[in-house]
């Protein structure tokens, strides 16, 4: 830093521009390239697709595109003569009804053994390693391990209880049985996580003050532990919720769409989910010309995927866990105490100016006051 | 049904009568107050939940790694093993790094052969390079909004958590389009610049940096330090640990991506794909010839993730924890 100042140089200091370029300017250096790819890449493409969700879009022909209007949009909801609309809602089908099953399954059981773990018995952070190292997991990496374990002639399972059972390529219920199979065990990992770290921060005292209360062992689980963890287990709920809305790959490295059923004489893909339909839109042959009617289906699906996730900010916006409801119980418990501490005092008061009337005026230590 | 199946069944069913007799007559032996006072009776009556769970976790901790141990010990299988012996775990020929060399040199259905280092070498680029690359940019970003003051601070930062709401499939196809006319759909740029917008790890970062105390910045303006020393001096030494969790999921949610990479390379060009789609295109051959392949395949492309979690394990799940993000 220079020591001269001229008072040219003063009043240029000064001078309101040369402040707000200041200010701004390290504002702008800092901000910019965040706020450029984040324009780029997650705005822009935004609009782009309600854009493309109007159009009959090619990418591979540019020439072909032109305006539909709300036709894919109706294309995709209401007409079900159209071969996008079968495909689109028994994908969408399939992934409800897997998410049915694994959502209570993908809590539950993180939750048993979140409570297991947390009763902390010899070596519990091994045993939590073990619980999270298939989430970390490549998807293509375990698809690999369990199609190997569930293969048809040389897998090990067949192998080992002696069956000869197609697991992935039999029938549609094996199938799904085996990509249920590997969602939960490469996919609970992340709940498991956020339950103990929310087991393990309610207050002690909060158990102690149970215990006193004479609610112990199970009913305590259910009175005291389950609602403090309120907050991770709607968390949770969400996060897995949207989770398997986006099932995929899972899908892809085991069963390929899996086994081909006949509906009406019209092939379906059995275990197809929504986000391998729309994978195998935009890759397949006429996929590059089938952008508009993807990009309406993409929307549609965010619709209602960013609704749960809208009801999820609106349920967790006040954060109650496990520590705050221990204050306030314990807030409660104080006003309580000083409540009867005041009544005692009163009477003792009472008894002190009856007993010595003519003694001593009465201490009040006024309890609280 | 083998042998040594009916006999881990046995065990574990034994094993889980055992533990309910124990717990019936350690709470019965309580109830009458009639515990031994040795050293066994005073450990029960004090630790009989915490016995429960380790005898529940060790038995299901071994179930839980069976797919890895097929995983470690099929890639070190022979093809003729399994072709006359499958089921085996441990191969009656001995163990073998055979797959291993396969792997390198695997002919595709048309009798090329894949280029799986240069699969390794694109993996490596696109998570490093974008990892480092979302360090740097939202780093800066999450000083300018928790240091530096200006109009709109706080909206314009509502606005981004809002858009996290969207979720990513609405916007898949013109993201497509987006890098196409971008022209750099057949390169990794296509896989390395999408992330560096995202929400997420900005929110991450920021949310730490607010711990850090406005004093300690406002007396490094005082004694005439600029925006970029306090950055690198202060707040990246204070907040280097969230950096560090940050970059970890990036690192992993980079390695593991198979969708994106799917769809925005196609199926022409092999030598652009990455580790995780080429080992799904090799699974797609369930043949006993591919199947020890692909087992070293997936093996190959989870160990730099399973190195990581070794020697990162407890920030990991400390991250995991406070953020929510799931690695």
């Amino acid at each position: 830093m220079s020591e001269l100042t001229t008072v040219s140089d003063y009043a240029l200091k000064r001078s309101k521009r040369a402040e707000f370029f200041k200010r701004y300017g390290i504002v702008f250096l800092f901000l910019s390239p965040y706020l450029l790819f984040f324009a780029l890449f997650c705005l822009y493409p935004l609009f782009y697709g309600i854009v493309m969700s109007l159009m009959r879009y090619s990418i591979g022909n540019p020439a072909k595109n032109e305006w539909r209007g709300f036709q894919n949009f109706f294309t995709v909801l209401f007409d079900s003569d159209s071969y996008y609309h079968r495909q689109y809602w028994y994908a969408m089908g399939n992934t409800v009804k897997a998410a049915l099953i694994l959502v209570p399954l993908g809590i539950i059981v993180p939750l048993i053994f979140a409570l297991l773990v947390n009763t902390k018995p010899k070596g519990y952070k091994v045993f939590r390693a073990i619980i999270y190292l298939p989430s970390i997991f490549p998807v293509a990496a375990s698809g690999v391990m369990f199609t190997a374990l569930f293969g048809a002639n040389f897998g090990y399972i067949n192998q080992w209880i002696g069956s000869n059972i197609d697991w992935l390529g039999g029938s549609t219920s094996t199938a799904w049985f085996i990509i249920i199979l590997l969602c939960m065990w490469g996919g609970w990992g992340g709940n498991f996580m956020i339950l103990s770290a929310g087991l393990k921060n309610i207050d002690k005292s909060l158990y102690e003050a149970a215990g006193v209360d004479g609610c112990t062992g199970i009913k305590r689980t259910f009175a005291v532990t389950l609602p403090a963890i309120k907050y991770q287990l709607i968390l949770c709920l969400f996060t897995t919720i949207i989770g398997y809305f986006g099932l995929y790959g899972q899908v892809y490295v085991l069963t390929g769409g899996g086994p081909r059923v006949y509906i009406d004489g019209r092939p379906y893909q059995s275990t197809m989910t929504i986000m391998w339909y729309l994978q195998n839109l935009i890759n397949g042959k006429n996929g590059l010309d089938a952008f508009g009617m993807v990009s309406a289906m993409g929307l549609t699906l965010g619709v209602i995927i960013g609704a749960i996730a809208g009801i999820q900010l609106f349920v967790t916006r006040e954060r109650k866990s496990g520590t705050k409801l221990a204050k306030e119980f314990f807030a409660h418990k104080k006003a309580k105490e000083e409540a009867v501490n005041i009544a005692e005092n009163a009477d003792r008061a009472a008894e002190t100016a009856i007993a010595d009337a003519d003694a001593i005026e009465p201490h009040d230590d006024g309890g609280g006051l | 049904m083998t042998s040594w199946l009916t006999a881990a069944i046995a065990i574990i069913i034994t094993v889980f009568a055992l533990l309910v007799i124990l717990d019936v007559v350690v709470i019965t032996l309580k109830r009458k107050r009639a515990m031994p006072t040795n050293f066994l009776g005073r450990y029960f009556s004090k630790h009989l939940v915490q016995f429960n769970s380790f005898i529940v976790l060790t038995v299901f901790c071994i179930i839980w790694i069976v797919p890895l141990l097929i995983g470690v010990f099929g890639s070190l299988t022979s093809q003729y093993a399994f072709t006359n012996h499958p089921g085996e775990l441990v191969p009656s020929d001995g163990f073998t790094f055979d797959n291993f060399e396969k792997l390198f040199t695997y002919k595709d259905t048309d009798g090329s052969r894949l280029p799986v280092e240069r699969w390794i070498l694109n993996s490596f680029i696109v998570s490093i390079s974008s990892t480092l690359l979302y360090l740097i940019v939202a780093g800066f970003a999450a000083y300018a909004f928790v240091f530096l003051r200006f109009k709109f601070r706080n909206i314009l930062f509502m606005f981004l958590i809002f858009t996290m709401v969207i979720p990513g499939v609405a916007t898949l196809t013109p993201q497509l389009a987006n890098i196409a006319n971008l022209g750099i759909a057949r390169s990794l740029w296509a896989l390395i610049l999408p992330g560096l917008g995202g929400v997420g790890g900005l929110y991450l970062i920021r949310q730490f940096m607010l711990g850090i105390p406005k004093d300690l910045i406002d007396s490094a303006k005082m004694d005439g330090m600029n925006n970029f020393k306090i950055m690198f001096r202060i707040v990246l030494p204070l907040a280097k640990s969230v950096f560090f969790v940050q970059g970890l999921f990036c690192f992993m949610g980079a390695w593991n991506d198979l969708l994106w990479p799917q769809i925005i390379l196609g199926t022409g060009n092999k030598s652009l794909w990455t580790l995780q789609v080429g080992i799904a295109y090799i699974s797609g051959d369930k043949t006993a010839n591919a199947i020890g392949i692909s087992l070293a395949g997936a093996i190959f492309s989870a160990l730099p993730i399973i190195i990581l979690y070794i020697f990162t394990q407890n920030k990991i799940i400390e991250g995991v924890a406070t953020s929510g993000v799931k690695g």
